[in-house]
């Protein structure tokens, strides 16, 4: 069998399927991808079991019904360095796919393409239409605080909570959270959905969203979410946990309340942090009227100390932050103010941004 | 076999750029002992079993030592002095058994402390000689010695120098263009050995070997190669590819290969994480799975507990839990799981390790068991100053 296509019109689909792909392979047939093409279409497909990712790939020409599997990252190193007008010539003899470009020639080993295990796509209990804006919204400003790897295996996703006029992406650490609600009309599913998607599917996603045209649909089933859009499809297995009652841990009577330039708190965050213990990453936040300081010290006994305006008259508070959570919410913040609500030096501060209220945070102090 | 003359020699030119050395103690356990009691010198001693009887010592200073003939009990042979191998008595041999062998050995117990003090001590000698040193166990290291000015052989006797005048040990050392060489060579000339090996060297002195002196390639895997009729390492690098291939999986078979043609490129770690921590113990007599089930599972959560104690104080978390099952005729299996997140706590690791056991037939009694945490990463919940969120999990 031969297919032949253009390098520009296989790089970035091969680009998407290849992020499902785990780095360190214990199963051979997991470093391949699976090739397949019917009368109008070929479409790769990659997967290490949890995720499964398909793309669309536009050709100049192919033989119907060709299935095989070739290694998934020789494939793209090879196809990233071929100019992109090239004109790709891929066909398979036995165990043996030959790659033409030009003057180049490659000779790839391939694995039987029975052997490739796809995931089972079980009945939707909800289908949901997403405009990728808005799901990229929910990802871009929770994302950063999904835990990783942590005991609490329920925590190592991004968690979406579906009412009738709402959807709600949660994530957590255990030391911060990040919330983001869109509202929006949904049918009312039969019944609850309340998905937990691995931190891994939710990365994925973020970068096959941004080209993936302007919706997005999403079949929820009991343990498995499906994305797909014209070009592409994600599937991915669910974690199967219940999330924590996250509204408890976000405050509710913080009374001392600041606001500030988003810009002049993030760079001087990141100034003071140069002299911050670096195991730690604790830096000093005081309030006083009409100002924030900020301070760090590290075992060598420097210091950086500064002062910024702030909208402020509550009570004088002193508490320490890790200075990475602060950042990584203001990093997320779209407007160019941040409100912080303190309750006292030991709680937790509610970070939100007053243009836009989709988003809260909350993070933890750290004792110094 | 397709020959590629040419990517051979450049791979050939990179490794003997390097200079490895491997250097392991000789009989060390049983080294320390005998620096401490010279008088025992020249007679076969094992060292091994915790309830070995101590000497006793005479009020003239003079010591009587058990004798491995007396000793009944189930311990194993920690480290034997080379008059007792040359009884053919070996480490990890039932006492028992080695006592019918060698009947007047002189039996000590086991002092770690002591051994752990004089590892220390061997260790910091070779660290002054060159910071680029992998501690591989109490006994072994490497060294990278590239880019010394002196020759291998003289570098060699440095290293052995530096551990006798740290000691009053002796040790067998070999540098070779990578650390799979070098750890072969460290055993052709034990003890007191000093091997200088070239890739050059490759089919006068290593092809002759068996396979199973490539550290990695363990019994099944020369069980397995044997059956395809390979048993030397030369055998082994002339084997046909394809054939390896089919019997091994391409990865496996390429790096057998790779090592059979000497080629190595693993660096000498300086600082490594622990990739696995264990706990096991012998049980003072066998206990069946069914009958003393109560018994057994005290010694299997104290197992888990203590495992739980030193994840904490390595501040890591495991996602892999193994157990390990000696039976009383002595066939051993293990049996593991992953896990879909790190645990660090003893009851997860108890209810991981449980699955484990069950899925072990258990229906004869057990000599042995231990568990095993592996898949180590940094437990991040590990600072103490940071706060945590007060998250419970939901109630129906």
């Amino acid at each position: 069998m031969n297919i032949k296509l253009l390098q520009k019109e296989l790089l970035k689909p091969l680009q998407r399927v290849s992020g499902a792909i785990e780095h360190r392979q214990t199963i051979p047939i997991l470093g391949n991808i699976l090739v397949e093409t019917d009368k109008n279409s070929l479409r790769l497909i990659a997967t290490d079991l949890e995720i499964e990712i398909i793309a669309n790939c536009s050709f100049i020409s192919s033989e119907e019904g060709a299935r095989f599997t070739a290694p998934a990252r020789k494939l793209l190193e090879i196809c990233k360095n071929l100019p992109s007008e090239a004109v790709i010539d891929i066909s398979i003899d036995k165990n043996r796919l030959t790659l033409k470009s030009g003057k180049s020639k490659f000779y790839l080993s391939t694995l039987p393409p029975d052997d490739f295990p796809r995931l089972e796509s079980p009945a939707a209990a909800l289908e949901v239409i997403l405009d990728t804006a808005t799901l990229a919204a929910m990802i871009e400003h929770t994302s950063f605080a999904i835990a990783v790897e942590d005991v609490r295996y329920y925590l190592n996703g991004l968690y979406f909570e579906i009412k009738s006029n709402s959807i709600t992406a949660v994530a957590t650490d255990g030391h911060r959270l990040a919330l983001y609600r869109s509202t929006q009309e949904i049918p009312l599913p039969q019944q609850q959905i309340a998905p937990i998607i691995p931190r891994k599917t939710v990365l994925e996603l973020l970068k096959i969203i941004k080209d993936s045209g302007s919706e997005l649909k999403i079949d929820f089933a009991e343990n498995t979410i499906v994305f797909s859009s014209e070009n592409l499809n994600l599937t991915s297995k669910l974690i199967d946990g219940r999330f924590p009652d996250y509204e408890r841990v976000i405050p509710k009577n913080n009374k001392n309340i600041a606001r500030v330039d988003k810009e002049e708190l993030r760079s001087a965050i990141q100034r003071v942090s140069v002299l911050s213990n670096e195991k730690h990453k604790g830096i000093r936040m005081t309030l006083k009227q009409g100002t924030i300081c900020l301070e760090s010290s590290n075992p060598e006994h420097d210091e950086a100390i500064e002062e910024i305006k702030a909208e402020y008259d509550g009570l004088n508070i002193e508490c320490g932050f890790n200075y990475a959570y602060l950042i990584d919410v203001l990093n997320a913040c779209d407007s160019n103010e941040i409100q912080m609500a303190f309750n006292d030096s030991s709680s937790s501060v509610l970070l939100t941004d007053p243009h836009h209220p989709q988003a809260t945070y909350v993070i933890m102090p750290m004792r110094l | 076999m397709r020959a590629r003359p040419s990517s051979q020699t450049a791979i050939q030119l990179s490794s003997n750029s390097r200079r490895i050395a491997h250097l392991d103690m000789d009989a060390f356990f049983a080294s320390v002992e005998l620096l401490r009691r010279p008088e025992l010198r020249g007679r076969p001693v094992v060292v091994g079993g915790r309830r070995a009887p101590a000497p006793l010592r005479h009020p003239d200073g003079s010591q009587t030592y058990a004798r491995l003939g007396d000793y009944i009990g189930r311990g194993v042979v920690t480290t034997a002095t080379y008059e007792a191998r040359a009884l053919d008595v070996h480490s990890g041999m039932g006492l028992m058994k080695a006592a019918r062998l060698a009947p007047d050995a002189v039996l000590l117990p086991a002092d770690f402390e002591a051994y752990r003090a004089y590892s220390a001590r061997f260790k910091a000698a070779l660290a002054a000689i060159t910071p680029r040193i992998e501690s591989r166990s109490i006994d072994e290291v490497y060294l990278d010695l590239t880019g010394f000015a002196q020759g291998s052989e003289a570098l060699a006797q440095r290293l052995k120098q530096a551990v006798f005048e740290a000691t009053g040990l002796s040790c067998s050392v070999a540098v070779a263009p990578n650390k799979l060489l070098a750890k072969i060579g460290s055993e052709l000339d034990k003890p007191d050995g000093l091997t200088v090996l070239t890739l050059d060297d490759m089919p006068r002195r290593i092809w002759p070997l068996q396979v199973a002196r490539i550290n990695g390639i363990g019994p099944k895997a020369t069980a397995r190669l044997a059956a395809l009729g390979i048993h030397t390492i030369g055998e082994l690098a002339q084997a046909d590819p394809e054939r390896l291939r089919a019997h091994f999986g391409a990865a496996c078979a390429a790096w057998m290969q790779q090592a059979a043609r000497g080629h190595d490129e693993r660096p000498v770690m300086t600082e490594s994480a622990p990739r696995s921590i264990s706990r096991e113990t012998t049980f003072e007599r066998d206990l069946h799975p069914r009958r003393d089930r109560a018994e057994l599972g005290a010694i299997f959560t104290a197992l888990c507990e203590r495992l739980a104690q030193d994840l904490r104080r390595k501040g890591v978390a495991s996602r892999t839990i193994g157990v390990k099952l000696r039976y009383d005729d002595f066939r051993t299996l293990t049996r593991d799981a992953t896990l879909p997140a790190p645990v660090r706590e003893a009851g997860a690791i108890r209810r991981a390790a449980g699955e484990c056991i069950k899925r072990a037939p258990l229906d004869r009694p057990l000599r042995l068991l231990g568990v095993r945490c592996a898949g180590l990463v940094a437990d991040e919940a590990a600072d103490p100053r940071q706060a945590a969120l007060p998250l419970e999990p939901v109630s129906d």
